[in-house]
């Protein structure tokens, strides 16, 4: 046992040197960019304290509905209590609640591997492979440690736990698997769908166990019971999406969840997911998808190895969860590689008739599973072949006996030298500096601190309109939410968006959103003015030349190669047609507004600039009166009682703040229950 | 059908007479071996196909042995 221990404590020595190596922007004290990760300005921080819980968003384009995108809200208030207590320090915050997290549960749950296999010592390089291999490292470059991450970090232990249950099916377990699972679903909805995925294809695995005997009993606790605790402990935003019978899928739009999406999105084939490969592995490229490495197709080799020893294994048990962790790692090789082949209209039909499959128009998700099962798989084999090469210290070639003595230079020490080696002969782009993102340290460039400056100077309302698309540093807030010109105008090219504001009725519509600046971005991070996926400076120099040939266009300000125009007699986010008609608009928060008028009662139509949604109504003497569409985007609504002041509410919030109540009620509920059975 | 899915119809008939699961462990992990040198010297199609196969040896495997386990 103490070996076992110290051997631990070499091993947790080992990958922290190597996290430390390969992470050691880290220590550094400046912010984290790169691929889809939020820069922490202060301006986002804020926002993120005061605005967690609200089901609109109003910070980009004209708002939207935030209900499909609330599961995060807990861990962002908690995010913003934080940072208001440490003055929205970005570079300590991402630390504290993104890499910390996601290596303590990556470090943490990979360990509790062991719990079904025995790996003996290896137990490290289950931690070691399910940091160190080339998904993992995609995911982290790409930025998407906050939710995607931790979700990935998160999901052995929600599968351990589950698998647990399955074999013991008693109310504690069940408990300990719905919160966990909540957490998960916190983090991001489809890791927490392909874990669960997997769960129940260990279910199905045990089918003459669990479904033939007691089956109503064993589905409470193995499902109901950890889902009801997801579905209460995300009350908050489940409940007013049942409610007002809200589409997600439909608020993203038909470029997330056609067909054509998918099979533009299935970048990795057959021999990339069953290799462990990152289609865009090293560069992180978007689209760019490089050839197979022969060296890759080692890793299958070992973790599919582990079959070998089925045979001499005589728990049961164990055996049961190689056959699952290898087949497991087949599923997840296949479904990784979406429409490509072999089968590959199996995805396709699976994305159209299985329930949320739709949220993986991405099929990279899927490499999860191969991560979970190779994590496993691996030590496993490399475990048994290292017990066999040390029980045979004596061996033969050519009728010439051998016999190993030494305790350090022996078969089975160099085996396991040469797969560390090996693992980490994979890997090399992190240690020799050559992977980009967030392994990248970069700065905010001066330009944008300056811009963010002169926008946040002023405090009234307005909306900026980028062209094309808003860059990383750019600001958006509550009081000055960002347009993404290539999202709202539904083009992917930077001069069709500049061709759009040449039409007559775009400076009017934009007048009436609110728009004040219009702003051409520097493009620091080379995504946005690009040419077969390098910066290309033409594009940007032809936007810029199209954009000063419009006549109404004033250039305002320049801060290098940042240039704001503005807009001459921009909207306040409520008006009125009539002439000589103004409001004092009161923003109690995201939800709700109160307006009066500056002169006298309310009356007519008043326009409301945020995107057109029924739910949002206004109360006028106690009279509810409902929205309706306003030129194609806008809500409006019809005062006739002459009020002196409406209150604008956006209705979902009261059901989220029922569904705040029902988790808070359900955490309590769960803990204590928790805790009184530990204590008996 | 190219001569390469031929070679592994046979192959397969020969593993589903036999019924020992390590002998496909054995022709899934082999195929792995030798798609490594094909994709290596960018003779892509074989390559890509050996790992389809190999697959689909390992799925042979975890079923025999699976039934195995049952008996």
């Amino acid at each position: 046992m103490k070996r076992l221990n110290k051997s631990y404590i070499i091993s947790f020595i080992l990958i922290l040197l190597f996290l430390c190596v390969a992470f050691s922007h880290i220590f550094s004290n400046h912010l984290i960019t790169g691929g889809d990760y939020s820069v922490l300005s202060k301006t986002y921080l804020q926002d993120v304290f005061e605005k967690s819980f609200y089901a609109w968003n109003d910070e980009y384009n004209l708002g939207q509905n935030n209900t499909p995108f609330m599961n995060y809200a807990p861990y962002r208030f908690l995010i913003g209590v934080v940072g208001n207590a440490i003055q929205f320090n970005g570079v300590v915050i991402e630390r504290m609640f993104w890499w910390l997290p996601f290596f303590t549960l990556a470090f943490v749950s990979s360990f509790y591997f062991r719990r079904l296999l025995p790996i003996g010592e290896l137990g490290f390089l289950s931690t070691f492979f399910f940091i160190f291999n080339s998904y993992t490292l995609m995911l982290l470059g790409g930025g998407q440690i906050s939710g995607v991450g931790l979700a990935f970090a998160i999901a052995p232990l929600v599968l351990v736990t589950f698998i647990e249950l399955v074999n013991k099916r008693v109310l504690k377990n069940s408990l300990m698997a719905g919160l966990l699972f909540a957490v998960q679903v916190m983090f991001d909805l489809r890791i927490a769908y392909v874990t669960m995925f997997a769960v129940l294809f260990y279910t199905l695995l045990n089918g003459k166990e669990v479904l033939l005997k007691n089956t109503i009993k064993n589905f409470l606790y193995i499902f109901i019971i950890p889902a009801g605790i997801t579905l209460l402990l995300h009350a908050f935003w489940i409940l007013p999406i049942l409610i007002f019978k809200h589409n997600p899928v439909q608020q993203v739009g038909a470029a997330f969840n056609s067909l054509d999406a998918v099979s533009f999105f299935s970048f990795a084939t057959f021999e990339n997911s069953l290799a462990l490969l990152h289609p865009n592995w090293p560069e992180n490229i978007f689209g760019k998808v490089g050839f197979m490495r022969a060296e890759f197709l080692i890793l299958p080799i070992l973790a599919f190895s582990s079959l070998f020893f089925i045979r001499n294994e005589k728990n049961q048990k164990v055996k049961k969860h190689i056959l699952f962790f290898a087949l497991l790692g087949l599923v997840g090789a296949f479904l990784a590689k979406g429409v490509n082949e072999p089968f590959g209209g199996v995805y396709l039909w699976m994305f159209e008739h299985v329930p949320g499959f739709v949220m993986f128009r991405d099929p990279t998700k899927w490499y999860v599973l191969v991560v979970i099962s190779y994590s496993i798989l691996i030590p496993y084999s490399v475990w048994n072949t290292y017990i066999w090469l040390r029980s045979r210290s004596r061996f033969s070639i050519f009728n010439f006996q051998f016999s190993i003595k030494s305790k350090i230079f022996n078969a089975q020490n160099i085996f396991l030298l040469f797969v560390f080696c090996y693992l980490l002969f994979l890997i090399r782009p992190v240690f020799l500096g050559q992977l980009g993102g967030t392994f990248r340290q970069t700065e905010i460039p001066q330009e944008y601190t300056d811009l963010n400056n002169f926008l946040n100077d002023h405090s009234e309302f307005y909306r900026t309109l980028w062209i094309p698309t808003v860059q990383k540093y750019g600001l958006h807030s509550s009081q000055h939410p960002a347009i993404y010109g290539q999202e709202f105008f539904r083009t992917s090219n930077a001069q069709e968006v500049v061709k759009k504001l040449y039409d007559p009725k775009t400076k009017i519509f934009l007048q009436n959103a609110g728009v004040k600046y219009i702003i051409l971005p520097f493009d620091s991070e080379s995504e946005i003015f690009v040419t077969d996926r390098k910066y290309d400076d033409g594009v940007y120099l032809s936007v810029k030349k199209e954009i000063k040939n419009i006549d109404w266009l004033q250039e305002k300000k320049q801060f290098g190669k940042i240039i704001i125009y503005e807009m001459p007699n921009y909207k306040e986010r409520f008006w009125s047609e009539e002439k000589d008609v103004a409001f004092n608009t009161r923003t109690r928060n995201p939800t709700h507004y109160q307006i009066a008028a500056k002169n006298g009662n309310l009356s007519g139509t008043i326009i409301f600039s945020e995107q057109y949604d029924h739910n949002w109504i206004a109360i006028a003497n106690g009279e509810k009166i409902a929205s309706q569409k306003h030129d194609t985007h806008f809500n409006s609504f019809q005062i006739t009682k002459a009020p002196r002041t409406i209150d604008v509410y956006y209705s979902p919030q009261r059901w989220v703040e029922i569904g705040i109540i029902i988790s808070i009620s359900t955490l309590v509920i769960v803990l204590i229950y928790m805790i009184r059975i530990k204590r008996q | 059908m190219k001569p390469q899915d031929i070679l592994f119809i046979l192959v397969l008939l020969f593993l589903l007479w036999k019924r020992n699961p390590t002998y496909a462990i054995v022709a899934g992990l082999g195929c792995l071996v030798v798609a490594m040198p094909l994709f290596h010297f960018w003779v892509f199609f074989t390559a890509e196909r050996l790992v389809m196969y190999s697959s689909a040896f390992l799925l042979l495997a975890i079923v025999l042995f699976g039934f195995d386990k049952r008996k």
